[in-house]
């Protein structure tokens, strides 16, 4: 850990946010009635929720102005939970073809921080293909992502602070290896708001088989408002839980139901004049109203072209499911959504990127779930013009050793491992940092979790040392007190 | 030399308390200050008056004599203009030009103070200062006053204020007149000590308190407030009919002595102290004990248990009762956090005691202790050293998990185990008998089948009768109670170092087990003399440390946060925080008072929460009046009973208790309400969820719903219920669609929502009237207005056949169902 700031401070002249009861608090006067009809009868609210005509508060989701002009409006971060080998993925090692086989167990500098015990050297059993015009490595895995080459920003150099998979995890989307932090995307939607207020500004889709390790801990607003949790939307049915009424309430009984419950909230705030944070709640009623139909409306892939369901693998038995998730994502975004987050693996070992037991069972199945997919995104986003300003992440907790585990396996290396950036003001074709001949350490500029994350917000015009939020009598941070953002990768 | 930061902070804080206009809404404006005075001039005078508060108060806690953080030190002109890393802070004459004055307004970064922009007011003076040359007084900042921080001096109990012909508050200046002044009678109004101190805050602002509040708001506010439930319309009834001047003091009593108390006040408790029924981390596995100690918690608010005495065993009941299973069940506090299982490591182990050590700190000193793990505290006086100081305190403790029976249990076990003993003996000595006569035969080593087989017919049925005997006895006698405890690993411990920068494996200077040495009595040591039988003696000295009379936090901390819960906001309004970056108290002596009370009066807690319930002050009407929301619009100084959101819990208890199917049933293990199949997962140790039923099994109240650190109820989590990870000091109030969503769509609402219809159907007939009345008494504890009631049987009429359902359904979703005025 380095202070960055040699006094310790920090520079908040960021956007300020006011807890909402802090506002309410502050705003105090009265407003009187409200004019409930108003709210209920269709246009109550514009999109971004800032007319406050009314009197009301701001909602805290509304949009606000980054710190300085970001090419990223939105983005997506794909997570590949419980470690994606880059040895076998994006960072090529000679040497290891060189010298595969040959024993590394009680050699000094080789171990897994107490877990297993190393074993020999193991070349990839996959070739890697140069992709693009800048000619970027990757292997057999991932050939269609490859065939996006000239799109990503690779950072060979990743670090982490942890060699478990959960504290990982959390490091990698909270900022730190110990759970109750606010997740990536809630710090986003902190600074930046929504674009849309009928749907959740965080979405969050799991892999339905498993849940990753951390489960809510990754995307929960810790100590910022619930306001701006992340929202699971869930892969079959509704997609938010509880969206829908039962079955047996007409749109139209709902609407009545609204309207009697608008009205009986009126007479309570008619009693309390002033009470705003009564006047908000009830607006809450219509957002929900609206998030109804707008949620279903956004999963709704049926309208999608037969050419755009192949494009992200959709009648494919292995793609089909991330390939669905993908194209949500784009909804999704398309629709105003700040950030989603995709998570491919859950649970244990071989439901997840956990190749323990043998690399080419478990990281072949995984590729082969994905790769298609997020080429597909990539390319579709470019198609439509909103590469331009979304943001592509692609991560994964750590990385796996360039020696066995077992026969065939390898442990989590946290001390290399690879990611990618694409899309908004990215530099695609670059690659930062680079391991050692072997890939067991990243070598040349290394990067931690607190630059990348530095790099996440810089893209979408944050700066990550204002971006911050009093808990517990600090200025808390996403990154910490570290961060440097990564120059190289930027357009 | 952080002593020095805060007595330059102190200066200011003393000063404010009494400056009445600087204190309503939090910051003084321009036109407050200087009304009635002619326009000063900028001089000696001037600096003194005006521009030294703002220093001491944002500047000179980094910027003084004591830190000089960047190299700057703002404490006389002349160390000023030599500056620091930035250049001189000013230039004289010019504040546009000034250094000083270019980061307080944000044109240059950083923005100072790191906290928050000053007021524009007090940019303003300090503009009108620096434009005018800058002057400073004679006397250089530093030495202007030699006060400790408010916080860290041991309370001592202030005259309470009386209100007679003459006022008592004759240090401060009264800005308004109170508006009703001829009709207020402050003697009048003072029904205790606390209001008297109130009242004199009030006045000093220029306020007068609101009138009482209606007989059937105050029945629903004690009792949402005492117990989380609202009161039955048959309480509501009774109450309204008591027309005896003691008619709010005995439901007061009746509330305090409710065991529903325990379960609301040590639900507010568990926040402080993480409470959680899993490990957190990879897997979160379940704590299958961890549930003792939340029904320790529950039982200690129901008992009113000293707190001097809940504190001691929380910290060291191992130490200090061994042999007393509640004082084992006690350290669960000390059990409860998450913890990483997979690997044990340096690190693991420095987070572990990093968590023992800033929910401490935080908990009941109210000071964030945690930021001088990797460095001196910023602000506070916490060295690094003290810092781990207080690991040393916890160093040598282990989790364990140990049988908890009481005596009575004990007993029982014993004597069936002693009833089983002659019998397993008769087996063994037929199992003896035979295997010899077996080897007799030639049989080497006879195995059961060959025992049983070579048995006469007479003691093969007596084998098996006495088999049959012994398993009933042993599923009889069952599992002796466990608990996981934490205790000691031994008498003694490895030495204990300071971690530098807080890296686990870089160690630095070694420390001896302690507190923070700035506080009174903070400094001493503990010694391999003060070990037990079993244990270092570490703890115990903490806690007799953080319960003695002269610790100044311990109590003020505690109390504070049981009025944060009354009143919605704390005396010092940053309940885990009573450091130099807290905020100041608005009623300094008022807690001063109450924590010296409360010491005297043997640590209990219930007559002090009996004394604010029955104050005027807390029996307030909650409506805003215009004149007042200006004047203070954060409601500092309680001119009224501010509207409370009620948190998760107290939504979902609610709603059981309105539709009739609350179980009253108290403690024991944690149950699991169905949740969506979505939420649910396999993880190592099996299902994430263990589903029950959507029925009576689950519908208890939300305090024995499991918290599982991964999957929070989804019901609950929406309403801000706390991912426990941290000690929570103050649950978030949002207000989102998602909650809208849960009232109006899930299953568990829609569910209760019939019970509720039902319920209204046998309870109020048939006549729609009177459903309504029912309905409307049940949620929201009064009867509907005539608006109210029109609208609702146009409604009723309208839905035809489930109209009552959809009725019972609506009013769960009113604002008045989850606001308390």
């Amino acid at each position: 850990m380095n202070h960055d700031e040699p006094d310790g401070h920090d520079d908040h002249s960021g956007p300020t946010y006011i807890p909402r009861r802090e506002f309410l608090q502050r705003a105090g006067g009265g407003i009187g009635g409200l004019a409930l009809s108003y709210l209920l009868g269709g246009e109550g609210l514009t999109a971004g929720g800032v007319a406050c005509a009314d009197g009301l508060p701001p909602d805290p989701l509304r949009p606000h102005p980054p710190h300085f002009p970001g090419k990223a409006k939105r983005v997506i971060s794909i997570f590949l939970f419980g470690g994606c080998s880059h040895v076998d993925t994006f960072d090529p090692k000679i040497e290891l073809e060189k010298q595969n086989g040959v024993s590394v167990a009680g050699r000094p500098g080789f171990d897994t921080g107490g877990r297993s015990a190393p074993g020999s050297l193991m070349r990839s059993p996959w070739k890697f293909k140069n992709y693009g015009k800048c000619g970027l490595p990757v292997s057999d895995l991932m050939p269609n992502i490859g065939s996006c080459a000239d799109d990503l920003a690779l950072i060979r150099s990743m670090k982490s602070e942890s060699n478990n998979h959960v504290p990982a995890v959390y490091h990698m989307l909270t900022g730190s290896t110990v759970s109750g932090r606010p997740g990536l995307g809630s710090w986003i939607t902190y600074g930046l708001g929504t674009e849309n207020q009928n749907l959740p500004a965080f979405v969050v889709m799991t892999d339905p088989r498993a849940l990753v390790g951390g489960g809510a801990g990754n995307w929960s607003s810790g100590f910022l408002p619930a306001s701006f949790q992340g929202v699971q939307f869930r892969s079959t049915g509704l997609p938010v839980l509880n969206l829908k009424p039962p079955q047996n309430l007409t749109a139209e009984k709902q609407k009545e139901s609204l309207e009697f419950l608008g009205k009986l909230n009126e007479e309570f705030l008619r009693t309390h004049p002033g009470e705003q944070e009564l006047a908000a709640r009830i607006r809450t009623y219509e957002l929900a109203y609206r998030m109804q139909s707008e949620a279903t409306e956004a999963v709704d892939i049926t309208r999608e072209s037969a050419a755009t369901q192949e494009l992200y693998g959709l009648n494919h038995t292995e793609t089909a499911m991330f390939g669905r998730q993908c194209l949500l994502a784009r909804r999704l975004v398309e629709r105003g959504v700040r950030f989603v987050q995709l998570y491919s693996g859950g649970g244990v070992f071989d439901q997840s990127w956990d190749a323990h037991n043998g690399m080419v069972a478990n990281h072949e199945k995984r590729a082969k779930e994905i790769d298609l997919p997020v080429a597909g995104l990539l390319k579709d986003l470019k198609q439509r013009g909103l590469l331009d300003d979304t943001l592509i992440v692609f991560h994964t907790e750590f990385g796996r050793m360039p020696f066995t585990e077992g026969s065939t396996g390898r442990d989590h290396n946290p001390h290399a491992f690879s990611v990618w950036l694409a899309g908004a003001g990215v530099k695609g074709g670059t690659i930062l940092g680079s391991t050692d001949e072997i890939g067991y350490k990243a070598a040349e500029k290394p990067q931690t979790v607190y630059d990348l994350n530095a790099t996440i917000l810089h893209l979408l015009g944050l700066d990550h040392k204002r971006l911050t939020y009093n808990y517990s009598g600090r200025n808390m941070r996403l990154t910490d007190v570290s961060g440097e953002v990564m120059r190289e990768v930027l357009a | 030399m952080q002593m020095q930061i805060l007595q330059k902070k102190i200066a200011w804080a003393w000063s404010a308390l009494f400056f009445s206009s600087f204190f309503i809404g939090g910051h003084v404006t321009a036109a407050q200050r200087v009304v009635g005075t002619p326009t000063p001039v900028v001089d000696g005078t001037y600096f003194t008056r005006e521009v030294q508060p703002i220093l001491q108060k944002s500047c000179l806690g980094c910027h003084g004599v004591g830190a000089r953080l960047s190299g700057l030190d703002l404490s006389s002109r002349k160390a000023a203009l030599q500056g620091g890393t930035r250049g001189a802070a000013f230039v004289a004459g010019n504040a546009s030009k000034s250094v000083l004055y270019q980061m307080v307004t944000g044109v240059r970064t950083p923005q100072m103070p790191p906290t928050g922009r000053l007021p524009a007011a007090a940019s303003a003076v300090l503009k009108k200062w620096l434009d005018g040359g800058a002057p400073y007084a004679d006397a250089p900042v530093t030495t202007a006053q030699k006060q400790v921080w408010w916080a860290f001096k041991p309370p001592v109990r202030p005259p309470v204020p009386t209100f007679g012909s003459v006022s008592s508050g004759t240090t401060h200046t009264v800005a308004l007149p109170p508006k009703s002044a001829s009709t207020f009678s402050p003697a009048a109004w003072v029904r205790n000590p606390i209001d008297a101190f109130v009242l004199q805050k009030l006045r000093a602002g220029g306020l007068t308190p609101s009138a009482r509040a209606s007989k059937s708001t105050l029945i629903r506010r004690a009792t949402m407030d005492l117990v989380g439930l609202p009161p039955t319309p048959e309480e509501v009834h009774a109450f309204l009919a008591d027309t005896s001047p003691q008619a709010y003091e005995k439901l007061v009593d009746r509330l305090l002595a409710s065991p529903q108390y325990g379960e609301r006040w040590g639900r507010h408790w568990l926040d402080v102290v993480r409470y959680a029924d899993s490990g957190g981390f990879e897997g979160d596995r379940d704590r299958p004990y961890a549930w003792r100690y939340r029904d320790y918690v529950i039982s200690a608010f129901n008992t009113d248990k000293p707190f001097d005495q809940f504190v001691r065993e929380q910290i060291a009941g191992d130490e200090i009762s061994p042999t007393s299973s509640e004082a084992l069940v006690a350290t669960g506090y000390l059990a409860v956090g998450p913890q990483d299982i997979v690997m044990q490591n340096p690190k693991n182990r420095s987070d572990e005691l990093d968590d023992l050590v800033s929910t401490t700190g935080a908990a009941f000193l109210g000071l964030t202790t945690g930021c001088a793990r990797c460095h001196d505290h910023k602000y506070d006086p916490i060295k690094q050293t003290d810092y781990y100081r207080l690991q040393a305190v916890f160093a040598a403790t282990e989790r364990r998990d140990v049988d908890i029976p009481t005596p009575a249990e004990r007993k029982a076990y014993d004597e069936l185990t002693a009833e089983i003993a002659p019998l397993q003996q008769k087996i063994d000595g037929l199992r003896d008998t035979t295997t010899k006569a077996l080897m007799a035969k030639g049989v080497a080593k006879p195995t059961d089948m060959q025992i049983l087989a070579a048995l006469s017919e007479a003691d093969h049925k007596q084998w098996d009768t006495l088999q049959s005997q012994v398993a009933a006895l042993t599923a009889k006698r069952g599992e002796l109670p466990k608990a996981q405890i934490v205790t000691d690993q031994g008498k003694t411990f490895p030495v204990s170092h300071v971690m530098i920068r807080g890296v686990a494996d870089h160690l630095g200077d070694e420390v001896k087990p302690g507190s923070i040495c700035a506080l009174p009595g903070g400094d001493f040591n503990v010694g391999p003399e003060a070990a037990t039988d079993k244990t270092t003696g570490r703890r115990r000295a903490l806690a007799e440390w953080l319960v003695s009379k002269s610790n100044p936090l311990t109590a003020r901390v505690f109390l504070n946060r049981i009025w944060r819960q009354h009143f919605g906001r704390g005396i010092v309004n940053t309940p885990s925080n009573f450091g130099v970056s807290g905020e100041i108290p608005t009623h300094p002596e008022l807690l001063d008072w109450l924590a010296v009370t409360y010491m005297e009066n043997g640590w209990h807690l219930k007559p002090i929460q009996r004394m604010i319930l029955l104050s005027n002050t807390y029996q307030q009407d909650s409506t805003i009046r215009d004149a007042a929301v200006r004047a203070d619009p954060q409601n500092r100084l309680l001119w009224r009973m501010p509207v409370k959101r009620l948190e998760g819990e107290a939504v979902r208890d609610s709603i059981l208790s309105v539709s009739g199917a609350l179980n009253q049933e108290m403690g024991g293990p944690p149950v699991y309400p169905p949740v969506d199949p979505s939420l649910r997962a396999d993880t190592f140790q099996g299902p994430n969820w263990k589903d029950g039923e959507d029925g009576p099994s689950t519908w208890r109240r939300s305090v024995y719903v499991k918290v599982k650190r991964s999957l929070l109820l989804p019901e609950l989590e929406v309403f801000d219920c706390p991912e426990i990870t941290y000690t929570v000091a103050a649950r978030n109030i949002s207000t989102t669609p998602l909650q809208a969503l849960t009232l109006q769509n899930s299953p568990f609402v829609l569910r209760q929502s019939e019970l509720f219809a039902a319920r209204i159907a046998k309870e109020a007939g048939a006549d729609p009237a009177h459903q309504i009345d029912r309905a409307y008494q049940l949620t929201v504890c009064r009867p509907p207005t005539a608006r109210e009631k029109a609208l609702s049987l146009a409604y009723l009429q309208k839905r035809g056949a489930t109209g009552l359902q959809d009725f019972c359904h609506a009013l769960f979703s009113l604002n008045e169902f989850v606001y308390v005025p």
